[in-house]
C-alpha cells in the first residue's frame, strides 16, 4: 500500500479512535507506525479532527429547542405496536375496500358536513387532550411553513394569531376533522413546558359562533377555552388551568 | 429507548448537522423538529434500535434536500433577513475565537464537502454510516472525505495567512518537551 492510498483510508479514521477495531484501517495504521512521514501527516490529521470536533460542539442548539421537542413528543406520540391486522398489507386492503365502498356510497348518498357547535368543538378538543390524541402533522416554528402546511391540508390558513400569541414560539400544526369540517390547530409553547393550542374554524361551519368582538371564556374541568370571532374565522384557544389565565393570549 | 431518550441523546448533534447544512440557526431548529416529527410518524419502521441514530440523520438530510428541491432555498447566514436569536448570540460569546473561525470556514465550504466533513467531525458516525446517510458507496465516502479535507486545509491556510497567524507544525509541538528537557 502506498502512502497516498493509506492517507485516503486514514482520512476516514475518527480522531477519537472509535474506528480502532475496524479491520479496514489495520494495514494503513500499521504503515503509519512504520513510516515517519505518514505518521506525521496522521498526527496532524487527528489534531485537526479534534479541533473541528470541538468547534462543532461549540455550536449549541437554542436553549428552548429541547423543551419544544419534548413538548411535541407529548402531543405526537409514537404509534402503538400494531397487531397483524393493522399491518400495512391489511391496512392497504382495508383502505381499498373502504375507498370502493365510499365511491359507491358517494353516488347513493349525497355526503354532507354536519355543522359544528362551539360546545362540540371544545368537547372534541377536550377529548383529544384528555386521551393524548393530538398528533402534529408538521413540527416547525416557522409561521410561513405552518400556513403553507395548513393550506396544503385544506385547513383554514389565512388567519393571524392573536396579539398575545403572535410572538410565542410555535411548535407545529395539524388539521383536525370535526364532523367532516376541517379545523386548523397550531400548537404554541408559552414558557417552559406549558402549551396552548389555537384552533381556527371557518365561521360559517359553526351554528353558534361567538359574537364578533366579544370573546368568551369557558371552563371544562382542568381545561380552559377562550373563543371569539373575527371576520370569517372563529378562533378557540385551548389550554390547561383557569380560563381567566387565557386572557393574556388574546 | 423511548421517544424522550431519543430526543435527549441525539438532538444536539442533529441540530449541528442541520446548522451545517442550512447555515441558518432557525432553519436548523426547524429541520431538527421536522426530523423528530417524521420519526414520530414512521419511527416504528426502525426495528433495530442501533439504527435509530443513522435513521434520524438520514431523515434530516433527506428533509433538507426535499426543502431545497422545493425551491425553498435555505438562506445563508449572511443574508440580511437572518437575525441571530439572543440565546445563540449568548452562546457565541462563550465560544472561543478559534472555534468560531473554524466553524465559519467549515460552513463556507461547498455543500458536498461541508456535509461529509460535518458528519465525520461530529464523530458520531463511522464511514459506513456516513455512506448510508448520504446514500453513496463506501469508497466514495473515503475519497470525498479526503478531497473535502484538502479543501478545508486550503481554506485554513488561507485564513491563517490572512490573519497573520503562523501555523505551527505538529511535530515541532511534539518535540518541545525534549528540547526543554
Amino acid at each position: 500500500m502506498d502512502n497516498d492510498r493509506a492517507k485516503m483510508i486514514l482520512s476516514a479514521y475518527r480522531s477519537d479512535g472509535a474506528d480502532a477495531s475496524d479491520p479496514i484501517f489495520a494495514e494503513a495504521l500499521a504503515q503509519a507506525q512504520r513510516d515517519p512521514e505518514l505518521a506525521r501527516w496522521f498526527a496532524e490529521e487527528r489534531a485537526l479532527g479534534e479541533r473541528m470536533h470541538a468547534a462543532l460542539q461549540s455550536e449549541r442548539p437554542p436553549v428552548d429547542l429541547k423543551d419544544s421537542l419534548l413538548l411535541a413528543a407529548k402531543v405526537s406520540r409514537m404509534p402503538a405496536h400494531r397487531s397483524w391486522w393493522a399491518r400495512p398489507v391489511w391496512l392497504a386492503a382495508a383502505a381499498a375496500a373502504i375507498v370502493l365502498f365510499a365511491g359507491l356510497a358517494f353516488f347513493a348518498l349525497k355526503p354532507d358536513r354536519a355543522p359544528m357547535t362551539l360546545a362540540g368543538v371544545t368537547s372534541e378538543m377536550a377529548r383529544l387532550q384528555r386521551e393524548d390524541r393530538i398528533s402534529l402533522g408538521a413540527m416547525t416554528s416557522d409561521p410561513v411553513q405552518i400556513q403553507r402546511w395548513l393550506k396544503e391540508h385544506d385547513g383554514p390558513s389565512d388567519f393571524a394569531a392573536p396579539a398575545g400569541l403572535a410572538n410565542q414560539m410555535r411548535i407545529g400544526c395539524q388539521v383536525l376533522d370535526i364532523n367532516g369540517n376541517k379545523v386548523s390547530l397550531v400548537c404554541f409553547q408559552v414558557g417552559g413546558q406549558q402549551m396552548v393550542h389555537l384552533l381556527v374554524i371557518d365561521r360559517r361551519r359553526l351554528s353558534d359562533p361567538p359574537v364578533v368582538g366579544k370573546p368568551i371564556l369557558l371552563q371544562e374541568g382542568e381545561l380552559a377555552f377562550a373563543t371569539w370571532t373575527e371576520g370569517d374565522r372563529t378562533y378557540v384557544i385551548a389550554g390547561r388551568g383557569r380560563a381567566e389565565s387565557l386572557r393574556q393570549w388574546l | 429507548m423511548d421517544f424522550e431518550d431519543i430526543i435527549s441523546r441525539y438532538y444536539e448533534d442533529l441540530y449541528r448537522f442541520a446548522f451545517s447544512l442550512a447555515r441558518n440557526r432557525d432553519e436548523a431548529s426547524d429541520l431538527t423538529q421536522q426530523t423528530y416529527a417524521v420519526y414520530a410518524e414512521k419511527g416504528r419502521q426502525v426495528r433495530d434500535a442501533s439504527k435509530v441514530k443513522s435513521w434520524l440523520f438520514t431523515t434530516l438530510y433527506r428533509e433538507f434536500l426535499r426543502l431545497r428541491e422545493r425551491g425553498r432555498r435555505l438562506v445563508s447566514m449572511d443574508d440580511e433577513n437572518t437575525e441571530v436569536p439572543e440565546q445563540v448570540a449568548a452562546s457565541d460569546t462563550e465560544r472561543s475565537a478559534e472555534h468560531g473561525e473554524l466553524l465559519d470556514i467549515l460552513t463556507s465550504l461547498d455543500d458536498g464537502h461541508r456535509e461529509i466533513l460535518t458528519l465525520f467531525y461530529l464523530q458520531q458516525h463511522a464511514y459506513k454510516d456516513i455512506a448510508e446517510i448520504l446514500e453513496v458507496p463506501i469508497g466514495t465516502v473515503m475519497s470525498r472525505l479526503s478531497r473535502a479535507k484538502d479543501a478545508l486545509r486550503k481554506k485554513l491556510d488561507a485564513a491563517s495567512q490572512q490573519n497573520g497567524i503562523t501555523v505551527i507544525p505538529i511535530d515541532s509541538i511534539q518535540k518541545r518537551p525534549e528540547q526543554n528537557g
